[in-house]
């Protein structure tokens, strides 16, 4: 199924394993270099950097080369129903096949934006399509149903993980609007029906990716982890709750039935995530636990003002550092698995001096505080003088 | 993927892997661990953020009712107390990197240096101590982040002078505020930050060339970069009539080659694809001038077209052979 060779694949997992041992120093840089040649990968994966060029370039070229295409084919009205969407779709898809079977290409960027654009090429057909043969009516079940459709086929031949974002999302989407057509009953079980779809999708990915028949997909149920991780804490969440039903009742500003029900999930849930994650040592649990903490406070404090923004900033910062503190303290020799110290050795964040960007960015004008004119220079509302406007 | 241990018996067995290097990952098998690394600097990093923001706020908003002494000394007492413990701590001042003592300095040292800039801004707002003169209010912070940042060997607060000595120049210095500003409207503003970006880019050259805190090089060049690439390109949007427009142009194509040659030298793949986005743009600003050209007429949608599918797999090419070589050399 999949058109990746299997061979370096299965070598890609091992120089995986075989970093992240060298990165905790149980290997030598020789013994590195000597176990990466025995085991050959031929694939063409570029870091980040690289793969976010070529992903932004290669969706230059098809928008431009089939805005040409469109130009030359308007003219004869060649265009103007949903066949042309599925021609595009079609023959990208071709491109994709010979591109990744002549140049190895494994998650280098042109791949990655080929599989999105055809997958945008047909699903939009696919709508326009639906809209020609009943224009009457909304399609979104069915859209979501060849979404999800296409996606999985996607993941199973390219392991691509854009389509497991895709296929989680499109799959919650079909459970959406299917149990929406049930009236006032699914209305008010909808935030629990989506919250059982997205632990079961999670469940189903931890289970799925200790078989044999999943190792090529690892980096997928990862990411399909965390997609679920996060719908299943926002389809519980109390604002998202209550703002969807008064849209979707129409009722503004209308406070939300059985509302203790969805505080509870909003503040207890992300503390379960963690709590989970460091017994079970799921570093994914972990951050997302840790990650939506901060959406659980940013949620409290959008209906409840108990204190000042300052005073809560105060405190929620002075908070975090005495946890950081301890933390630190009692994990100065590992315990129970858990090390403060840094495992990987050299990564991109690193080398990038990323940390250090975003105190440039977030503290780089703090320092002239309130003194200086607005302006040096005059002229335009922003002022090319002093802080900016948004610290 | 830490089971997977049978396949070092393997390779042990056939002396690809050492005893020591066997032993020490069977250790690992036997003792698994997490690292939280990162998620404790993230909320390190985070509780710094919010305290700051925080103690700011409430003095500015408070400043008439809390006697100023009293909020004064409490900063100042913040602020002493970061030091002290930094100067305790410290390791020698070195021309070469020098390692963090441990996981806290850093985050001391940047919270110390905030609460310095809090008490500065809130000296100079009260009893304006310099003054109206905004050349000395500014530089004094800029002076202090620099020399905080060479001592301690901190790049946070190095990012920190250098945006600073934007403000100090009267221009903002970050990408974002660059590009979400736009207040590219006069000659002079364009000026400054060609200035400021060139004054970024002769330092990272010194810093490379004189071996004084070479992994300093990155960030210099980072925003070097940036701010003197986006305003020759806001030069020749803002000269756009006259003919001067064409040298702005030449300018943003030499810098980039320039810079783009420069990269190999470190094999920085970050600064060979910034150099090469800005000339890109640079030149596809040309073509496209040209095409503008009355000469055509109707097709120069049809050729610019053809121009951006054409030049953007050039570009593809570009990237992989510069990237080849970045591998290989």
């Amino acid at each position: 199924m999949i058109i990746h060779n299997k061979t370096w694949l299965n070598n890609l997992k091992l120089h995986e394993q075989f970093e992240d041992d060298h990165d905790a120093g149980c290997l030598t840089d020789k013994e590195l270099k000597a176990l990466k040649a025995k085991y050959f990968v031929g694939f063409e994966s570029p870091g980040i950097l690289m793969r976010t060029g070529l992903f932004v370039l290669t969706l230059v070229i098809v928008s431009f080369s089939v805005g040409l295409l469109s130009l030359f084919l308007s003219e004869a009205r060649l265009i103007d129903n949903f066949v042309w969407p599925f021609i595009l779709g079609v023959v990208n898809y071709i491109i994709l096949e010979k591109w990744v079977k002549d140049n190895y290409h494994y998650g280098s960027g042109v791949d990655n934006a080929l599989i999105v654009t055809t997958a945008g090429f047909l699903i939009g057909g696919f709508g326009w399509m639906m809209d020609t043969i009943s224009p009457s009516q909304s399609h979104f079940i069915a859209i979501s149903v060849f979404t999800f459709m296409l996606s999985a086929y996607l993941i199973l031949r390219f392991a691509d993980f854009l389509m497991s974002v895709l296929s989680c999302l499109s799959l919650l989407a079909f459970i959406f609007f299917t149990w929406q057509k049930l009236g006032g009953f699914g209305m008010a079980t909808l935030p629990f029906v989506l919250m059982l779809a997205s632990a079961t999708i999670y469940v189903f990915s931890k289970r799925i990716a200790v078989h044999p028949k999943a190792l090529y997909y690892g980096h997928c149920l990862r990411v399909i982890e965390i997609v679920s991780l996060l719908t299943l804490y926002f389809s519980g969440n109390y604002y998202v709750v209550n703002e969807l039903s008064n849209d979707l009742n129409n009722t503004p500003g209308a406070p939300l039935p059985f509302g203790f029900i969805f505080w509870m999930i909003t503040i207890l849930l992300p503390l379960a995530y963690i709590a989970w994650g460091i017994k079970k040592k799921d570093i994914i649990l972990l951050r997302i636990g840790l990650l939506l903490v901060a959406g659980a406070v940013i949620t409290f404090r959008t209906y409840y003002h108990v204190m000042s923004v300052e005073v809560a900033l105060s405190i929620g910062g002075a908070v975090l550092l005495a946890i950081s503190y301890v933390v630190i303290k009692h994990l100065k020799t590992p315990k129970q698995g858990f090390t403060t110290a840094p495992l990987k050795r050299s990564n991109l964040l690193d080398h990038l001096n990323l940390e250090s960007l975003v105190i440039g960015e977030t503290f780089g004008s703090t320092g002239t505080a309130p003194t200086q004119p607005a302006s040096r220079f005059g002229g335009g509302s922003a002022g090319g003088g002093g802080s900016s406007s948004g610290y | 993927m830490m089971t997977d241990h049978h396949i070092y018996e393997e390779l042990h067995d056939q002396g690809l892997v050492s005893n020591d290097s066997y032993d020490k990952l069977k250790q690992r098998r036997l003792h698994p661990l997490v690292s939280v690394h990162w998620e404790i600097k993230t909320i390190l990093y985070l509780g710094i953020t919010l305290l700051t923001g925080g103690i700011g706020t409430l003095v500015y908003r408070n400043i008439d009712t809390i006697g100023h002494q009293v909020i004064l000394s409490f900063i100042a007492l913040l602020t002493a107390g970061c030091f002290i413990y930094c100067f305790k701590h410290k390791k020698p001042y070195s021309n070469a990197r020098v390692d963090t003592p441990n996981a806290f300095f850093d985050y001391v040292l940047l919270l110390g240096t905030l609460s310095l800039l809090i008490f500065i801004g809130y000296v100079q707002y009260q009893y304006n101590v310099f003054g109206n003169n905004y050349g000395i209010a500014t530089a004094i912070p800029m002076l202090a982040l620099f020399y905080i940042a060479y001592d301690f060997d901190h790049i946070g607060v190095l990012n920190m002078a250098i945006a600073n000595l934007g403000v100090c120049m009267g221009v903002t210095a970050t990408p974002r505020h660059l590009l979400a500003a736009g207040t590219f409207n006069s000659q002079s503003i364009i000026f400054t930050y060609l200035g400021f970006g060139l004054l970024l880019l002769v330092a990272a050259w010194v810093t490379q060339k004189l071996i004084i805190k070479k992994h300093f090089k990155f960030s210099y060049e980072h925003y070097g970069i940036h701010a003197s690439s986006v305003a020759l390109l806001a030069g020749y949007f803002f000269n756009y009539e006259s003919s001067q427009a064409y040298l702005w142009l030449l300018g943003a194509i030499v810098l980039s080659v320039a810079l783009y040659f420069d990269s190999f030298k470190e094999k920085s793949f970050y600064f060979a694809l910034l150099s090469v986005l800005y000339g890109y743009i640079a030149v596809s600003c040309l073509v496209f001038r040209i095409l503008s050209f009355d000469t055509v007429g109707e097709g120069i949608i049809t050729l610019g077209m053809m121009y951006m599918t054409i030049s953007a797999v050039g570009v593809i090419f570009l990237l992989t052979s510069t990237n080849k070589k970045f591998k290989t050399a």
